[in-house]
């Protein structure tokens, strides 16, 4: 990993030559030890696969995620074929399937068509979509064109039940799935630092009566809250984009309580430092002493926190998908890809229909993976 | 020589006779099934022996069979009790349970039952007339009670039918006017007097009022319990079975003079996920299930191997389609939902949708190939669909009104409505350019709800009309369903029944179920009017075949003219069943889809060495 | 001490009545009430339903019926009947032996994850960083991060389609298998038992194992850096002593502070499986009443997840107490 090494680094190497004492930042101290975590490097590289995956979704996946081919439902993955009579080739093709039923048993049976080839070409025009949200294009990533310009489907993850791709679904999936926990932590998180760190700031009746609030909201079981929240949710005639952030807030609601737990335990420590005694007793006010003192220390634990409760949002929206109060149709996300996916007949007849799975557990595992790294990089006793 | 011949042939008589009467332990009218005839063609007689087990999704939530309001409980207390009359599970046809027989008087107004003698309830004491009157003035019409089968009762005209004992066993019934389904009202099982009158607060006035609706909880000891079922409980561990023995005095027996049912125990075990009761029917501890059509695939590669059929049977009962709110902001002034309902209330808009739905890809996607096109407000298996030549016909589907797949006509017909794209985007607009969108809503959570209405969404979005698909809350959805003028476009269900006129509030101008056009009661349309006489005509005769006549035109009628629900497609009953159980050709479809109550209990054996 | 733990009990009782209201007002949220959904019914007309709804005592505002409802449980002791079963608030939860079948399946979980999290995090800080401390830390996250319910039913799948545990004549889900429902209990019986409930603990306790291991192997090596270890050590004692006598007993206080927040997925837990492997457990009541908005029951539930909550979190803290002499509550 020497090609991380940061300019300051090099530079400093440079000008100083072989001594043996540098003087660095925090920060960058923080990020050395980061470095350090192989593990953790592998996490943050699949995070930020992920992250781009998904905000480029409409790009990177052949076909819109509503697109029934209604003559695909359940088509297991396209074959790319790399041999043809001129042997190996690099330009990989597909067939088109075409299903018929088995009389007795009700399979469908899906069979590639050889009287035509697709090959797989790379930033071909399809359907319409709007970039990032702001730019109109029809360039995506992939897809598969005949010679002759025509087009087949290409399922690289196979089809749903409607016949629609379910890697452009996954992709799209990914979204929601990825961004439920940093959007819980944006709602939740300011609250626990205002409460946890006025609590362990000032103590005394504050944080009596702020603990009170706290334990309140520790006391609701989790679980069964979210379900009633979920239900009543439901019921208010809203649109699958606002369901969705109810149940941010929801779980924004729930979870902030444990972490202001935390904050405030970390603040009371820091608070009988020496350097804050210091602090006051130079006359600084107490707002400074909060700012410039205080939450820098507190920041990487939250920082650490935040990344290791986002694995936690993950499983809970599957979880809801599987309970029935999750995203809705027409959107989609991991969760509730999976949850369609996770009967009998997925496990033996349409194993493809697991892969938001693969997906989930990847992405929980990377993140947990970049939140142990960033941790132990961010504690100043640990020995890396 | 001839005395001593006389002596032995009485003796032998009276050594017979006592024989039948040992068999028969007393009864002087047992119900003998003859299997194998015409009657129950396919079955055979076996023996006794044997439990049976089969799965079901949900706990019973009360022993109490009146006042059960759905068929997480029905499905345990009707192998309890029985009724006046029962319906064949093969043919839909009514066949007499507790009573011999009937005789409708001349006029049609008033009819005898005859009850069978000698019955006993499951606790040894004797059955007679005291206890249907008890069932029927006591408990159903009591308004006291909570039970779901006091309004199918009531004649068009607010009376009830009046019920009288003429002796212990027999039972006379008094209506105001002809009233053709009062035998399929009958089915309500009865209750015992004995045990259960002094819990009615109308007879013992120390209990308080409603007292009834509390009684045979689950926490009722199962020996306080009796009935006049195959089966009584035994045990019940929640969430894990129900457990069912049978019944020392079921009154029933096959032509051989075995006393049915056949299994010594029944034992439901609950089991919530379907995919493990799949696992479970493979695992064998399992001995029939029945399956949704995604798992036929599955079972049929192991059937041979591990000695079990997968079995297809016909149309099960219910309706699965889209309705849009010809009352939609009725009343309100909004020129907006002027418009969208003026659109929703031409025929051809409801036509145009109607071809507009890709039925095939709905059969092949959602169910696996197994249902087929339904078109008819009567549910399949009832001998009144319209799909038949006669009362309980063969389905022909002679008379079928069928909407085929056409996105060309649908278009067209749009085009002759008037709305065309005038800006360009794609959708249709009204002449004053507003854009022709609106919301198709279902219940969140059912597959196949959810999958029916993003096809039709897809189909629709091609012939240039906006849908906005939002799946509810089922609550929600009820909610705005009876609201009158809340919904747009709406894809649900409704159950179905043997009998027509169990549909009446849904078809009926006023019928507190005409939710697509609730305005009907003050202004009908014609076929509106034509249908309620249909209604009143079917009722006026006993004459089945009549009947017939008048239902169908309405089915038809109500395909061709209101449309005020477009039907999709109606699934096939699927089960499993292991190749030990005897009797499985006495399936029925009973049950909604994917239940198990699609055999019938009396008459299910184990072969020897299967289990 | 005992002060101490009379005072959170105390402070129990102002917590469940605000929980009680917020789970009153969360519920009248919901859309329609318990008699909506059997309104689709053709059977039965609207007046019916409607006469039923003023009955239940549907058709008050919601004020009205949390204080009727308090009263009742204040003077009587009467939590409310369910509407679907008629029968008493607390019967319907834990009729059937559910509440120790729950306490049963929580428990063993929570002891099994423990008895397996403390070695595993042991070895995993004395061995760092070499391979099997990165394999079990991989293994550790692997059941954590596949969700649960999926889990459960491949678990199940496999077993039935793949083992084919049929041959050994053994079942799957439910708590016994068919013969064993009835019989006596017997050796042989629990036997049985705990070969239903191992997929349970399996799924369940993964979750929580991999956070524990994690724990488990941070604050052994933070401890094993502080002075006094180096002091023992250079005093000559041997490592096994150094770790498991002086290090262990002190790493540990941390996993035990973090022993009331693991309880919250423990109930998630209890829900989600019991589902699948169709155990008897108060959460799957709950549930169930949940989805036919009976409202009481829901009521009923709520109160005893908090009371399990904070009754959990109390013995949680007066077991740190216990483990760690520099924790005192005055």
């Amino acid at each position: 990993m020497a090609w991380l090494r940061s300019r300051k680094d090099k530079k400093l190497e440079r000008e100083v030559g072989e001594r043996e004492y540098v003087s660095r930042s925090q920060g960058e101290m923080i990020w050395r030890a980061f470095r350090r975590h192989r593990v953790g490097n592998v996490g943050t590289v699949i995070v930020i696969l992920l992250a781009l995956g998904a905000i480029f979704a409409e790009f990177v996946a052949p076909y819109h995620y509503a697109t029934q081919f209604r003559q695909h439902s359940y088509a297991p993955p396209s074959r790319l074929h790399f041999r043809s009579e001129a042997g190996f080739t690099l330009r990989p093709f597909v067939y088109n399937v075409v299903r018929s039923f088995d009389p007795t048993t009700y399979q469908a049976l899906f069979e590639e068509d050889t009287s035509k080839r697709y090959y797989m070409r790379f930033f071909v025009r399809a359907e319409e979509y709007r970039l990032l949200g702001l730019f109109k294009t029809n360039v995506h990533l992939f897809g598969a064109v005949a010679e002759d310009g025509t087009t087949a489907p290409m399922f690289l993850f196979g089809t749903d039940q409607f016949g629609r791709d379910l890697f452009s679904r996954t992709m799209i999936g990914g979204r929601i799935s990825l961004a439920v926990g940093p959007l819980v932590i944006l709602f939740s998180m300011p609250i626990a630092v205002v409460m946890g760190g006025l609590s362990g700031f000032y103590g005394g009746g504050m944080d009596m009566f702020l603990q009170r609030v706290g334990e309140v909201f520790m006391a609701v079981p989790g679980l069964p809250i979210l379900l009633a929240m979920g239900a009543a949710l439901g019921g208010l005639g809203l649109s699958s984009t606002q369901v969705f952030l109810g149940i941010i807030i929801a779980l924004s609601l729930i979870s902030w309580a444990g972490t202001a737990r935390v904050i405030r335990g970390q603040v009371l420590a820091i608070r009988e430092m020496e350097f804050v005694y210091a602090a006051k007793a130079v006359g600084s006010r107490d707002l400074r002493i909060i700012l410039r003192h205080i939450t820098p220390n507190v920041f990487s634990y939250l920082i650490v926190s935040a990344t290791l409760l986002i694995p936690g949002m993950m499983l809970t929206e599957a979880a809801l998908s599987f309970l029935g109060y999750g995203i809705r149709e027409p959107m989609t996300s991991w969760g509730q890809l999976l949850n369609a996916a996770t009967n009998i007949g997925g496990i033996e007849q349409h194993p493809w229909m697991l892969i938001p799975g693969v997906f989930i557990v990847i992405g929980v595992l990377a993140f947990n993976f970049m939140g142990d790294a960033l941790r132990d990089a961010v504690d100043p006793y640990s020995i890396v | 020589m001839k005395k001593v011949g006389l002596i032995l042939v009485g003796l032998l008589l009276v050594f017979s006779a006592a024989a039948v009467a040992q068999y028969y332990d007393g009864l002087q009218d047992p119900k003998i099934y003859d299997l194998g005839s015409d009657e129950y063609p396919g079955l055979e007689a076996g023996v006794n022996g044997g439990t049976f087990y089969i799965s079901a999704i949900s706990n019973p939530k009360k022993w109490n069979d009146v006042t059960a309001h759905e068929t997480s409980t029905t499905q345990y207390t009707n192998v309890m009790f029985r009724s006046l009359v029962t319906i064949h599970p093969q043919t839909g046809a009514l066949v007499p349970e507790l009573c011999t027989g009937w005789d409708i008087s001349a006029d049609g107004l008033v009819v005898t039952f005859n009850l069978r003698k000698g019955i006993k309830w499951s606790d040894g004491e004797v059955f007679d007339a005291e206890d249907v009157l008890f069932t029927y003035n006591d408990l159903i019409l009591n308004e006291d009670v909570e039970t779901d089968s006091r309004d199918g009762l009531a004649l068009p005209d607010g009376t009830f039918p009046v019920m009288t004992a003429i002796d212990s066993h027999t039972i006379r019934l008094e209506m105001s006017q002809i009233f053709r389904p009062v035998f399929n009202q009958f089915t309500f099982n009865i209750m015992p007097e004995h045990k259960l009158a002094d819990t009615v607060h109308k007879l013992n006035p120390a209990v308080p009022a409603g007292n009834f609706n509390e009684v045979w909880g689950l926490d009722t000891d199962p020996a306080d319990l009796a009935g006049l079922g195959p089966f009584v409980v035994e045990s019940y561990a929640p969430d894990q079975n129900v457990t069912m023995v049978r019944n020392p005095y079921y009154y029933a027996y096959d032509q051989n003079g075995t006393q049915l049912p056949y299994v010594d125990k029944y034992i439901i075990l609950t089991v919530e996920s379907q995919d493990v009761s799949l696992l479970k029917f493979r695992n064998g501890e399992i001995d029939a299930l029945g399956i949704r059509p995604s798992d036929v695939p599955i079972l049929v590669p192991e059937a041979a191997l591990n000695d079990f059929e997968v079995k297809i049977g016909s149309g099960v009962y219910g309706t699965l389609w889209v309705s849009f709110n010809e009352d939609f902001g009725l009343g309100e002034g909004d020129p907006v939902k002027d418009q969208l309902r003026g659109l929703f209330r031409d025929i051809r808009f409801r036509k145009a949708v109607s071809h507009a739905m890709d039925k095939q890809s709905i059969i092949n996607n959602l169910y696996n190939g197994l249902a087929a096109p339904q078109w008819a407000t009567v549910s399949v298996p009832s001998p009144f669909y319209g799909g038949r030549d006669v009362y309980g016909g063969p389905i022909t589907e002679s008379s079928a009104v069928n909407y085929e797949y056409d996105l060309t006509a649908a278009a067209g017909l749009l085009d002759e409505i008037g709305i065309v794209d005038l800006d360009g985007d794609g959708y249709r607009d009204f002449a004053d350019g507003t854009t022709v969108e609106f919301l198709l809503e279902t219940n969140a959570g059912n597959t196949l709800r959810e999958g029916f209405c993003l096809i039709l969404a897809a189909d629709l979005d091609d012939i240039g009309l906006k849908v906005n698909f939002q799946p509810v809350d089922f609550n929600t959805l009820v909610t705005r369903l009876l609201g009158g003028t809340l919904y747009e476009a709406c894809v649900l269900g409704l159950t179905g029944g043997n009998d027509p006129n169990g549909g009446a509030n849904v078809q009926r101008t006023t019928g507190g179920l005409h939710f697509w056009h609730y305005s009907a009661a003050d202004e009908p349309y014609e076929y509106e009017r034509r249908i309620d006489e249909l209604y009143d005509l079917g009722l006026l005769t006993f004459d089945n075949d009549e009947a017939f006549g008048y239902y169908q035109e309405s089915q038809i009628l109500y395909a061709t003219d209101s449309l005020g629900m477009l039907f999709s497609v109606n699934q096939q009953f699927t089960y499993a069943i292991y190749n030990y159980v005897g009797n499985q050709e006495i399936a029925d479809v009973t049950a909604t889809p994917s239940g198990n109550n699609g055999l019938a209990w009396d008459l299910v054996f184990l072969e020897a060495g299967g289990r | 001490m005992i002060t101490y733990i009379i005072r959170r009990t105390l402070y129990m009782l102002p917590l469940l009545l605000i929980v009680s209201l917020l789970s009153f007002a969360i519920i009248q949220l919901m859309p329609g009430d318990y008699l909506t959904r059997s309104r689709l019914n053709p059977d039965v007309t609207q007046e019916t339903f409607d006469r039923l709804a003023e009955r239940y005592g549907l058709t008050e505002p919601f004020i009205v019926r949390w204080w009727t409802w308090l009263v009742g449980i204040v003077t009587r002791g009467d939590f409310g009947l369910s509407f679907e079963t008629k029968r008493p608030v607390y019967f319907t939860l834990f009729m059937g032996n559910r509440l120790w079948w729950t306490l049963l399946v929580s428990l063993t979980t929570l002891i099994l994850t423990w008895v397996l999290a403390i070695p595993i995090g042991i070895y995993s800080a004395t061995h760092q960083y070499k391979t099997s401390d990165h394999v079990l830390t991989f293994f550790g996250f692997l059941g954590l991060s596949i969700p649960n319910f999926f889990f459960a039913l491949v678990i199940l799948w496999i077993l039935v389609a793949v083992v084919k545990i049929r041959r050994f004549g053994l079942g799957v889900s439910g708590l016994f298998d068919n013969q064993y429902v009835e019989a006596p209990w017997s050796l042989a019986k629990v036997g049985n038992l705990l070969w239903h409930l191992w997929p349970a603990w399996v799924v369940i306790g993964t979750s929580a194992m991999a956070g524990l291991i994690r724990l488990m192997r941070g604050s052994l090596l933070d401890t094993l850096a502080l002075q006094y270890v180096q002091t023992a050590r250079a005093k000559g004692l041997k490592e096994r002593v150094v770790v498991y006598k002086h290090a262990v007993r002190n790493a540990i206080n941390p996993l035990v502070s973090i022993l009331g927040l693991q309880l919250p997925n423990l109930v998630a837990g209890s829900l989600i499986v019991a589902r699948v492997m169709n155990l008897p457990t108060v959460e799957r009541a709950f549930f169930t009443s949940l989805q036919a908005q009976d409202e009481f029951v829901i009521m009923g539930g709520l109160l005893f997840f908090s009371l399990f909550l904070l009754l959990g979190n109390l013995i949680a803290d007066i077991l740190l107490a216990w483990v760690d002499p520099r924790i005192r509550y005055t």
